[in-house]
């Protein structure tokens, strides 16, 4: 999977991430299984993948909760008023199951793909689109993963520099707000100024050398078979 | 004629404070040139009119007898510059797309960027980091991958806004190795700073600024009588009458 060409895994994502949302239990039941196995051919820890999923879960279980107790149906506890019901179990449980395989789904993309690979099949990607850069595009993919780890660390800067001047015992949390978003925003402001400089320096032109992408026959044989178990998922 | 000409060169910014004022100098191919001054003197305004990220509002600014103004992607190309923060002159997700971002921007083939991106990694010794994430290189690497930034691009003149910033010894140590290297291999230097003691002792001509004006040039052991009056720390060695020693013995 690491070596496979991004343009055709992007297909692949896309073409299974619309498959599981028609998809019934029966289908998704069959990629469950195929994404196990494939977790486990990458040798991927399942405990990692909860850890990096970990608040995501707490979404499922508050979007579990809040679509049994809202859909009407036979209670599952028939003495309470406002009960939970045999429906709304199954629907909640079906929402999050899919949302937990789209999940799953992106995260195996990025475990085998490298940014720059990434860049380039969504570049290749937007070429054609007329009005669109592709290039621009690409550019604002990488600098964005360029530049999230710099405003984690400003953010954790500012944050640091005010717990050491006592920002706790201010209770309002408006005020907190406001003194933490004011000079993260300057500070990334000010860096993404420096940051165009510096790219002017180095002649930065949307004509530059286009990322090299080839295809081999297992992609499209991978792609085809994606192709036929969508189907499946959606039709079986 | 110097390789690099500025003739009355001035810069108002758009609040009308004076970056610089009537700024004449000349520098020669090949040349280590020092600039030093104390905050806001208008050593960085200087240096950002060499590739053109700044024109001037009077004068000019001519490179090999071109002015800068006319031909900005020429200029950028033969004028590197090294920035004082290294994190926001990083742009690549990896060292290696870092490291290719300029050739890139010129539109070269993909072999070539290639190759240069490979000799560039060599000289400043980040062959085995081409993956690394930028963010997880320590500071003395992180210098020396905006080095290579502005090394794939060929430059002639290599220009540095107070590269010393933010170095720990071992990591100076290093830069002014590198910085000293590239001096060797034909590369005219100039260096922006107020740590005077650790290149002054390689530096061909000192230029003095204050208040956006040139108020000094020459060769440092004539200007270090001088340099306090302006706000720059003498380096011990010649306080004390031992010569301007290399920062490195």
């Amino acid at each position: 999977m690491h070596l496979m060409d991004n343009r055709f895994k992007l297909l692949v994502l896309i073409g299974l991430n619309l498959s599981v949302a028609l998809a019934g239990p029966v289908g998704m039941s069959g990629l469950n299984v195929i994404l196990i196995l494939i977790l486990f051919r990458l040798r991927i820890s399942i405990r990692r993948l909860l850890r990096e999923i970990r608040f995501f879960i707490l979404l499922l279980v508050m979007v579990f909760t809040a679509r049994a107790l809202s859909t009407s149906g036979n209670p599952l506890f028939p003495a309470w008023t406002d009960s939970i019901t045999i429906e709304g179990i199954y629907a909640g449980g079906l929402i999050c199951w899919r949302l937990l395989l789209v999940v799953i789904l992106g995260l195996l993309f990025i475990y085998t793909s490298k940014p720059l690979e990434i860049k380039a099949a969504i570049q290749w990607y937007f070429e054609p689109v007329p009005k669109i850069s592709g290039q621009r595009i690409a550019l604002m993919i990488s600098l964005m993963i360029r530049f999230i780890p710099m405003i984690l660390e400003l953010s954790v800067e500012i944050s640091e520099a005010q717990r050491s001047r006592a920002v706790e015992c201010r209770k309002n949390p408006l005020f907190r707000i406001k003194v933490f978003a004011l000079p993260l925003l300057e500070g990334i402001f000010k860096k993404a100024d420096e940051m165009v400089d510096s790219m002017e320096a180095r002649c930065f032109s949307e004509n530059r050398t286009d990322p090299e992408l080839s295809c081999h026959r297992s992609d499209w044989i991978f792609l085809l078979i994606t192709g036929v178990s969508c189907l499946g998922m959606i039709f079986g | 004629m110097g390789f690099i000409q500025i003739n009355n060169l001035t810069h108002i910014f758009s609040d009308g404070s004076i970056g610089l004022k009537d700024i004449n100098l000349s520098i020669q191919p090949g040349e280590f040139i020092v600039i030093a001054g104390a905050n806001g003197s208008g050593k960085t305004t200087l240096c950002r009119h060499l590739n053109g990220l700044l024109r001037p509002t009077h004068g000019s600014v001519l490179l090999d007898g071109k002015s800068v103004s006319k031909d900005l992607l020429r200029a950028r190309q033969m004028v590197g510059m090294v920035f004082q923060n290294a994190d926001t002159q990083i742009v690549g997700e990896t060292v290696y797309s870092d490291i290719a971002f300029g050739p890139e921007n010129l539109g070269l083939n993909r072999q070539e960027v290639e190759a240069r991106v490979g000799r560039v990694m060599e000289i400043v010794g980040l062959q085995d980091l081409g993956h690394q994430k930028p963010h997880l290189l320590s500071g003395g690497e992180k210098r020396r991958l905006a080095i290579a930034g502005v090394l794939a691009m060929n430059p002639e003149v290599l220009v540095f806004d107070e590269p010393f910033s933010n170095l720990d010894y071992v990591g100076g140590q290093q830069l002014l190795n590198q910085i000293i290297l590239l001096h060797k291999s034909g590369h005219s230097i100039i260096i922006v700073t107020h740590e005077l003691e650790k290149v002054i002792s390689y530096a061909d001509q000192l230029i003095l600024m204050a208040n956006g004006c040139i108020v000094r040039t020459g060769t440092p052991d004539t200007l270090m009588g001088e340099v306090e009056a302006f706000g720059v720390r003498e380096p011990c060695t010649s306080k004390y009458g031992l010569g301007l020693r290399s920062w490195l013995s």
